[in-house]
This record gives structure tokens, sequence and C-alpha cells, in this order.
């Protein structure tokens, strides 16, 4: 008998029965030790299928119907105290945000022994044995030590160890992790995968991860739950959905998933016109210098040097905290860099201010990572996409409303838009318009800031295809700033890897993505995780140590190949 | 060509349903209507006062001096033998006057200094919103009361001591929300296209300042009754004859167990006022905001 | 923790030192000669006595001089004497000071017994009946004018019901002030309480605490009150500037015998000396009060307590 039997599971908002529901009739079964990948896309009621397992839907979401079984019990029909029983100690859960999920006033100590006390009974001492047992188990070191400090003395990382150590205390029988490393940078997100694998298979828990992410599907799941608008679209074994996807819509999401053996795109120096872009030797340093502050002064971008050129992608690769979005505002002269120049077509414009920046600037547009927030929420469309040829005003008054038009058809969307309000838009179609409004100058190069890391998979995909249409148009030039090495893979020629400021490897996609030569680099790529179950046992053990090559000496620049470097 | 970007268009998503309009979200809230309904009455009855007010607030001896509500008198007299319901109308006029003198004041100073400190950033940042901070730790009250002590108590100068005492708190809120504007990635995206200083204020940040400011004046205008009301009250503010609320009710005191409702209809009066401008402001809040919803 | 209440501190000095220059410079902004409104109410002054009242308070000399002789007396403590009586300005606000600090303690007290707790309630039956109710009862709370619920309790229980003196200065005395100042700021405490505790509950961390297993009554206590603790802290200390400030008005009603009532004869008597030296003592009260629960703050935050 499975350990947890979903059936008919129907959840809506509010009491009026009539509104469409959010979980419509959603069927999924968990085995003993099993792990389980419910996969889907924003508002698939994913999240809310597993937090009404253990009853913790928001405030007004309500359960209209079905059953859920848990141990050949209806948790369902469970009242508050019998609820509380059951959570922490037969089933745990874990949650996206780290930074949040602890209670920054409490120490972890506190934090991790509450469960035990609760529901063992523990005594103070015997409690807190076992959760510096725990901690140890997870991977913290001086846990003693550590019991004592507060959550904001731990990583985002560390957290979601304490987090894993706090569910597993018990034993508990099922953990349900909701897009658990998602917040995480790519090579935690590893670490904290395979310390999740572990402890369940050790402990004999059953899983129940839910995540959009098909390549974190891939390398955890047994079997996978594809859901969409509320319903179930397909479940089964996980190599078989991989393999072959039954429902069109698992398909059309495979499909969309960028991958790292999709085909790099061909580069040869030749092919591109001429320099766009060049950064020679930026720097830019933040904080520190105040009256009260001791603080060293923070190095976000240390000495780098890169030049785009016309028609090609240039990806900046790195985690959070490597510069890679301060680099790319340095290009924008978002920010004026403290050493260095930056040359836009030929021309410094490191010093520049005013109106000369103000002409220059178009050459290079930007594009940014939050489509929300990416438009002004009292401009219409048309607006938007017309302020920058008014400003620049070569076009006259007359032709901007056909030119806006022009403009959001080349975007995949239709002239009708432009008398829009950016409320009325979906993600995807804002980034469009803010792809179309950075075309409106006819820039000679883009700065994208991980352009596509807001949406969803296959909103994506189609975004990324764009943005390559555009490129092979007009031989535009990106500047695409991203942490995901299969978006990468998809959009870039060239791949610089930025770690701390710095960029440590530099050269051609296929060569940095299958010949990586730098500790850092290998270590990202074989963190990332590979949307191919068949794939997962070859999975790359013992990664390579990350901290080990920053310590010391930055190194010096050597050429490893045909137009590739590695800092070493 | 139109079909298929509009399948394009439905294929990026679900494209959000737009909203009721704005007003329609304020007079659905109950408070929002109520509110609506008294600060019209109000502005009616400030408008209207020579209409509406059946003597004259200040000559005296309209009636009998201390008579209680009736059917010529409908508020009573004072002891002068005015009449109370045509002293209330007309103080409605002076309430409305100092609450906007007083918030036109402190919302367009304090308007200004966080807009200019939140877009110039350095140095002049620091100086204005250092100095905001001194001064608001130095309280509206004692602020408003060092003005009146300098200038002299009379009406026009309690109103410049409250508008000038609300100062820093409007110049700190501007400057939260046009802070929070100017990282959003919108504004960069106009600062590369080319927008100068001016498009950048006034088309981008201020526009998308007003409306936190609007609700922050409404309560503010409650708060700014309130307070010079309260100047009045103690004497610093608006002098007898004048029929303000405050200076009334300070009058009224005297005469409490002679006639309680000199007492009573002016405190109302201020009290109704100030509520309305409360329930407005905090409805107006979920209207613009709808996530505010059940925080304040 | 020590950095951050150096700053605060320092911050505290420097709103101080900007008060000595605007109570210096304040004599200066009075339209027309402030002597000469000084003694308006007086009868037969001489010119020669103005002329004598303008060197004693050092206004014939340039303003940076007044403004170092200002200090140079400050640091011994001096305020000036008054202009009717002769009294040394600063025995008179110490005398008085305490009564306003007690006034507002107490008022603090029962705003904060009545105001936190009903907050707290209505935040945890946030949408409720009980919950309207309560808001509907704060917000009718802040816009009643504390003055005039200063006069309805007035009359109400120490006229009608004869429970409580009307005015003066014994130890009874302080209980109707302290009602109406702490009454009327208990309905702004509920509602910042409310809105302060909402915003803890909808913190992921609370349904971590859910997930655990803790029972509704341990997640409040251990988690919410905890972390709630912390804004509720910020809240007291905005609420002590709104209570010394509300004491100067209510001061005047019940005849206490506080700085407020002093400040407000002074204006009338245009009694500079007095008025500057009610600005200051004011402000450093509400400075030294502010840095105190800046470090109360900083005992209940660790990201503060362990920086």
């Amino acid at each position: 008998m499975a350990l947890v039997d979903i059936s008919d599971l129907t959840i809506g908002f509010g009491a009026d029965e009539t509104k469409p529901p959010v979980v419509d009739g959603v069927d999924i079964s968990i085995g003993k030790g099993e792990i389980v990948a419910l996969v889907g896309e924003s508002g698939s009621g994913k999240s809310m299928t597993a937090l009404s397992i253990v009853g913790l839907l928001p405030e007004r979401g309500r359960v209209r119907a079905g059953r859920v079984l848990f141990e050949g019990e209806d948790l369902l029909a469970f009242d508050e105290a019998g609820l509380r029983s059951v959570r922490g100690a037969r089933i745990g859960m874990i949650f996206q945000e780290p930074m949040t999920s602890l209670n920054p006033v409490l120490t972890v100590g506190e934090q991790l022994v509450e469960a035990l006390i609760v529901h063992e009974g523990l005594s103070k001492a015997e409690s807190r044995k076992r959760a510096v047992a725990m901690l140890e188990r997870t991977g913290i070191d001086h846990a003693e030590r550590r019991l004592r400090q507060y959550p904001h003395e731990f990583s985002g990382g560390m957290r979601q160890r304490v987090m894993i150590a706090m569910m597993m205390a018990l034993k508990p029988a099922l953990l349900i992790a909701d897009e658990p490393t998602t917040a995480l940078d790519v090579t935690i997100q590893a670490q904290i995968l395979d310390l999740l694998r572990e402890m369940v298979r050790d402990l004999d828990t059953s899983l129940l991860l839910i995540t959009h992410d098909m390549g974190v599907v891939a390398e955890m799941a047994d079997r996978v739950v594809v859901m969409r608008n509320g319903q179930v679209v397909e479940h089964g074994e996980c190599r078989s959905i991989f393999a072959a996807p039954q429902a069109e819509y698992t398909r059309k999401l495979l499909a969309a998933v960028p991958t790292l053996d999709d085909p790099t795109r061909t580069t040869t120096a030749a092919s591109f016109g001429s320099e766009v872009l060049r950064l020679a030797d930026v720097s830019r340093s933040f904080g520190g210098g105040g009256l009260f502050s001791r603080q060293a002064p923070l190095k976000a971008v240390d000495g780098v040097t890169l030049s785009v050129q016309a028609g090609e992608t240039l990806a900046l690769v790195g985690e959070s905290g490597s510069g890679k979005s301060t680099l790319g505002r340095l290009a924008m002269r978002l920010e004026t860099p403290d050493h260095g120049w930056v040359m836009v077509s030929g021309k410094d414009i490191t010093r520049l201010s005013g109106r000369g920046l103000r002409r220059m600037r178009r050459a290079i547009q930007m594009i940014f990572q939050d489509p929300y927030a990416s438009l002004d929420p009292r401009f219409s469309i048309g607006r938007t996409i017309a302020e920058p040829m008014i400003l620049e005003g070569s076009v006259p008054r007359s032709v901007v409303r056909e030119r806006v038009g022009a403009l959001l058809e080349r975007a995949g969307l239709s002239a009708a838009m432009a008398a829009r309000m950016p409320h009325e838009l979906s993600g995807g179609q804002r980034q469009r318009v803010a792809i179309a409004r950075a075309l409106a100058v006819n820039p000679q190069i883009i700065v994208a800031d991980e352009p596509t890391s807001a949406l969803d998979v296959s909103v994506q995909a189609k975004i990324l295809d764009l943005m390559i249409e555009l490129q092979e148009a007009d031989s535009l030039a990106y500047l695409f700033i991203t942490h995901d090495l299969a978006v990468v893979r998809r959009i870039a020629h060239r791949v610089a890897v930025m770690r701390k400021g710095r960029i440590v490897e530099l050269g051609a996609a296929a060569d940095v993505l299958e010949r990586p030569i730098h500790p850092y680099t290998r270590a990202l790529i074989a963190a990332a995780p590979v949307p191919d179950p068949a794939r997962r046992r070859e999975r790359r053990h013992g990664m390579p140590e990350t901290e080990g090559a920053a310590a010391g000496h930055p190194g010096e620049w050597r050429a490893v190949g045909d137009q590739h470097w590695v800092l070493a | 060509m139109t079909d298929a970007t509009e399948t394009q268009v439905a294929a990026d998503g679900d494209t959000r349903q737009g909203r009721a309009p704005f007003f329609l979200r304020l007079v659905r809230q109950p408070s929002g209507a109520i509110g609506l309904l008294i600060v019209a009455v109000l502005v009616v009855m400030a408008i209207f006062a020579d209409q509406i007010a059946p003597y004259s607030p200040i000559k005296m001896a309209a009636g009998k001096p201390l008579t209680g509500p009736s059917a010529d008198h409908l508020l009573g007299t004072d002891e002068f033998g005015r009449d109370m319901f045509s002293r209330i109308v007309y103080g409605s006029r002076l309430t409305m006057q100092i609450g906007l003198i007083a918030v036109g004041i402190s919302l367009s100073i304090g308007t200004l200094i966080g807009l200019v400190a939140a877009y110039a950033g350095g140095f002049i940042e620091k100086l204005l919103m250092r100095s905001t901070d001194v001064v608001f730790s130095f309280t509206e009250t004692l602020i408003a009361l060092a003005f009146v002590a300098v200038l002299g108590p009379s009406l026009e100068n309690a109103m410049i001591a409250v508008g000038i005492a609300g100062v820093p708190f409007y110049a700190r809120t501007c400057y939260a929300s046009a802070l929070g504007e100017e990282g959003k990635p919108y504004f960069e995206a106009s600062i590369a296209a080319g927008a100068g200083h001016g498009r950048l204020l006034f088309l981008h940040l201020l526009p998308n300042v007003v409306p936190t400011m609007i609700v922050i004046a409404t309560l503010g205008l409650s708060n700014a009754i309130l307070a010079a009301a309260a100047l009045s009250f103690l004497g610093l503010g608006a002098q007898p004859p004048t029929p303000e609320w405050g200076a009334m009710l300070s009058a009224g005191r005297d005469f409490f167990n002679r006639a309680p409702w000199l007492m009573l209809y002016p405190g109302l009066a201020i009290a109704l006022t100030v509520l309305a401008f409360n329930i407005l402001g905090d409805a107006l809040r979920e209207a613009l905001d709808p996530k505010s919803r059940e925080r304040s | 923790m020590l950095r951050f209440l150096g700053q605060r501190a320092a911050m505290g000095l420097l709103t101080i030192f900007v008060t000595t220059i605007a109570v210096t410079l304040l004599i200066h902004l009075v339209p027309g000669d402030p002597v000469e409104i000084m003694y308006a109410q007086s009868q037969g002054t001489t010119p020669e006595q103005l002329e004598a009242m303008r060197s004693k308070l050092g206004l014939d000399q340039p303003i940076p001089v007044q403004y170092v002789q200002y200090i140079g007396r400050l640091l011994e403590g001096d305020l000036g004497v008054t202009i009717r009586g002769q009294q040394p300005v600063a025995q008179l606000l110490m005398q008085r000071l305490p009564n306003t600090l007690a006034l507002a303690a107490l008022a603090m007290l029962i705003a904060t017994l009545i105001g936190v707790p009903l907050g707290f309630l209505a935040a945890y039956k946030r949408g409720t009946v009980l919950d309207g109710l309560l808001m509907v009862t704060a917000i009718a709370g802040i816009s009643i004018p504390h003055f005039w619920l200063g006069l309805l309790l007035l009359f109400w229980l120490a006229v009608d019901l004869g429970l409580l003196p009307v005015a003066g200065s014994g130890p009874l005395n302080i209980v109707l002030p302290a009602l109406t100042l702490g009454l009327s700021n208990a309905a702004i405490v509920a509602r910042m309480t409310r809105s302060a505790m909402i915003d803890v509950m909808s913190q992921d961390f609370i349904r971590t605490a859910h997930a655990k297993g803790l029972s509704k009554g341990k997640v409040l206590r251990r988690h919410v009150l905890r972390a709630g603790l912390v804004p509720v802290v910020t809240v007291m200390g905005l609420q002590f500037t709104f209570m010394m400030g509300g004491a100067i008005v209510v001061e005047n009603i019940f005849a206490w015998n506080g700085i407020g009532r002093l400040a407000l004869e002074a204006i009338f008597q245009r009694d500079y000396p007095v008025i500057q030296g009610f600005i200051l003592v004011f402000a450093t009260t509400v400075v030294v009060v502010m840095l105190a629960l800046d470090a109360v703050y900083a005992l209940l935050d660790p990201r503060i307590r362990r920086s």
C-alpha cells in the first residue's frame, strides 16, 4: 500500500464554490521510500496540492473535495490537534526561501529542538544532543557552537541544511520539499540535492519534491507527476516520461527545456563585425569609507577586460555576488567605474556625462530580469516604447506611432497593444515590450541581465528564440548575463565565467562548456542538473573543490586554446 | 498576421485581467464610501456656509445666550447668544482651510525634499535626509509650539506652524517611496533611453510617488486639523470670536454645567472630520494598493 | 551593536547641537524687537530698562558671540532667568520635568497595556468580526481629539461622579491626564501593533513553525511574540514622542504642573528664556528616551546585537 494516496483532491479559494478551483481532481500516490517529483509552471497548483497534505493552505484556501490518505488515514478528516501530531513528526516540510524560513530572533538551536521536545518529549539536554547529531549529519561543522548562533549568521545553503536537519530529526515517513533549491546558486543546489537524496534514502523517508526545474526532476525523481492548471496531465516513471512523454503539454515542456547537450551556436571570430563594446580593466567597489564604517570596500568588479563584436552573444556567467550584474551596469554606464575604460563603438564613454553620455548611450540598451518592474506602471505600452525615439529626436513625431506598432510586431506582439497598460500584460509579454523598447533606437548592443530567469520555461524558450531571431536579422550584439548554463548554451557564441569580480575563464561557448579548464567552471558545469534521468548515474562524483581555487593569488591569464583563456 | 500574434500573446501566459476602476475600488469599501460622504458634506458646508448658516457666526445676540437646541437654534446658542449651528458651519470652512493650507505646506516642501534627496544622491541626499531626521526627532508638537512662540498666537501662524512641523514626515515618506521607484528597472531603462533630469524627475519619479503621497496627505489632513485645533484650544491659534472649533471648545468648557452642548458639538465636529479623513485615507491606500489589505 | 548605538548617540548629540543653535536664533526670528514685545504687556517701562534687558540677554552682541556665551552658560547648567520674577529657568524646568515624565510614563503604560494586547488580538483574529470591531473602535479612537476626550473625562469622572480631583498636583491628580493621554494613544498603539503582528504572522518562518507541529499557542508565544517585539519597541519609541507632545496640551486642561504648562504660560507672557529652556529640555528628553529604546531594540534583535 502506498504511503500517501491522494485522490480527487480539489482546492479553491474562498467559500464561493462556483469559482474555478486551483487544484482540480488531483490523484497522486507516493510509495514508501519513493521520491516523487511534482512538476509544473507557475499557477499549476503544485504548491497548493502539497500544502493541503499537512493542512497548511493559505488563509483563503479551501479543500472542496477529495481524500489524502497517509498511512491509511485521511488527513483531511483530522482536526488541528491531529494534524499537529503528524506535522514535524511523520511529515516534514522544507520551503523555498531559506533566508526567511527561520525565525531571525531565535537561535538555530532553539528552533532545532522545538519539534523534538514537542513530539518526543525529550529533555533539553537530550534534544540538544540529537540536534547536534543532526546538524553534523547535514554537513555543518562545529555544530555545538553553531547551535548558539542566529539564522543571519548562516549562508543560504547552510540555512537550508538547518531546515533539513530540523525536518529530518524525527525521521518522518514523508518529507515535502517545495522548491527547496530554487533560491540557491547552482553549486549549492547540487550539494543540497545530494544531501536530500542521501538523507531520505538512509532514513527510508518518502520525498515529495515540488519543482519547476526539469533538471532537478531528472536528477532526483523516481516518479514524476506533471501538473497544469490544477490538473495532473501526466504521471509515470521518471525515465519513461523523459524518454517518451505522452501528454502534449509534457512534450512541449520538455522541448522548451534548454539542455547542456544542445549544440552550441557556431562561432568564428571572422563571422562577426566590428567591436561594439569594450571594457578595459574596469573595476568598481562598493561600501567602505564611511565615518563609522570599518569594513573594507567590497570589490564587485575587479579589473575586467572583455569585448563584444557586432552580431555575437557574449554570455556572462556567474553565481550571486560574482559581480556579473555590476559589470552589465558598468557597460551601460549606469555605474561609473573606479578604474578602467568603457568604450561603445570605439568611443570612450567612461567619463562622458550629461548630453554626451545620453547620446552615446543609445547605442547600448538594456533588458532587465524583473518583467513586472521593467515598465513604468503609469506609462502605456506605446508611450514606453516611444520614449527612446522621442528622446533621440530623429524620428518625426508623426511616424512614432507607426514605428511603435512595427516594433511591437517585431517583438511578437500586436500593434494594438500599444494602448494597453503594463498591469494588463503577462510576464512574457512585458519582457517582449522591454525588448521592443530596447530596439526602438536601433542599438548595436543590448545588455540583457537575466532576462528570462523570472519566466516559466516555455515562455523562456520563446523569448530566447525571439532574441536570436532579432540578432540574426540585424547583427545585434548581446551581453547576456545569466546564472543558467543551459540558457548559455542556447544563446551564447562566447562565454565569460565570472567569480568574485573577476573573469576566470573566457572562450567560445563550445570550448568553455565542453572543455572547461578552470576548476570553478568545471564545478559550475558539474553542478548544473542535466534534464535526462538516463545520465543520472554518470553524475560527476567528487565535485571539484570550489573554495580552494579562490584562495591566494588571483593568477594570470593563460591561453589554453584558440581564443580560450583561463585565469590560473 | 494579427491572428498569429494574438495566439502568440495568449501563449505567453495568462494575461492579467484589468482591475475595477480606481473610484469603484474606493467606494466599494464601506470606509471609502462613508469617508467620502462626510468629506463631501464638509466641503459643501464650507463652500456654501453663507447660504447654509441661518445667522452670523460672529454677531452677538442672535438669540438668547446659552439656550439649548431648539427649532430656531438647532444646536443652541453660546454665552453671547450666537447661533452654534452657524458657528459650526463656518467653522468647517476654517477647518478645511487650515487643513488644506497646512497639508499644502507639508506636502509641497516635503515632496520636494524627498524627491531631490532620492534623485540627487551623494552629499545632497545625506545633507537633506540627515537634517530631516534631526528635525523629525524634535516631534511635530514641539516644532509647532516653537513657531507659534516666535510668530505669536494667531490662526495663520498656527497653520504655518502645523504645516512646517509636518514637513519631515512627508519628506521621509516621499524619499522612501522615490528611492524604491528609482531602483526599479523601468527607471534605469529610461536613463538608458537618454532621458534627462527633468523627464526622470517629473515624468517617471513624481507620478509614481503621487499615489503614496495622496494617501499620506489624506491621513495628514486629519493630523493637521487635530494639531491646529489643539493649538487653538490652547489659545495659540484662532482667537475669539473666530468660529474655530478648537477655540469654541475651549471657550465652551467654562459653561459645561449650564450648556454642555457648547463643548459637545465642536468636539464632535472635529472628531467626525478627523474620522472622515482617516477612514478615507485608509480606503485610498487599499484602493491604490490591494496588497496592503488586512495590514492596517 | 556598539557601533549601532554609537551611531544613534552621535545622531542624538547632533540633534541637541542643532537645538542649541535653533534656540539661540529663535529670539532673532521674532518679528520686531523681542525685548519690546516682552514688555509690551507691562506699562511704564523706560527705554533704559529695555536697553538693560537687551544687554542682559546678550542681544546687543553679534549672534556667534551670543551662541558661544549661551553654550558657555549651558555647560554650567545656567539657562538664564525668567523675565518676570527673575527665577533661574533651569531650576524651574527641573522642578516641573519629573511631573511631565511621570505623566508621559504612566500614559505610555496605559496605552501599552491596552493597545498591545488588543492589537495582538485583532491580528490573531484577523478578518473576523472581532477584528473589525476592534479596528473600527481604534480608528474612532484616534479621531477623537485628546483635548476633547480630556474634557469629557474631566466632567464625567471628576465633576459628575466626583471620583477624581478636578485639578491640582496631588498624587490622584495624575490619573485623569494620564488616562486621557493613554486612552487616546492606545488606539494608535493597537493599530500599529496589529499591523506589525500581521507582518510577522505572514512570514515564512511562522509557516515553518506550524510545519514542525507546534501548537497555535506555542507558535504565537515563541515565534510571533518574540519576533513581533522588535517592531513593537519601534512603535513605543514613536509613541513616547507623541506622549511628550500630547502632555503639553493635557497638562493645561488638568492644570498638571509639568513643563508643558510652564511653556504655555511662557509663550503667553513672551518669556523667551523659559521658552528656550523648555525647547532644549524637551528635545534632550526625547533624545535620551529614544536612545534608551534603541538600546532595547538592539538587545532584542540579534541581527544588531551580534554585529
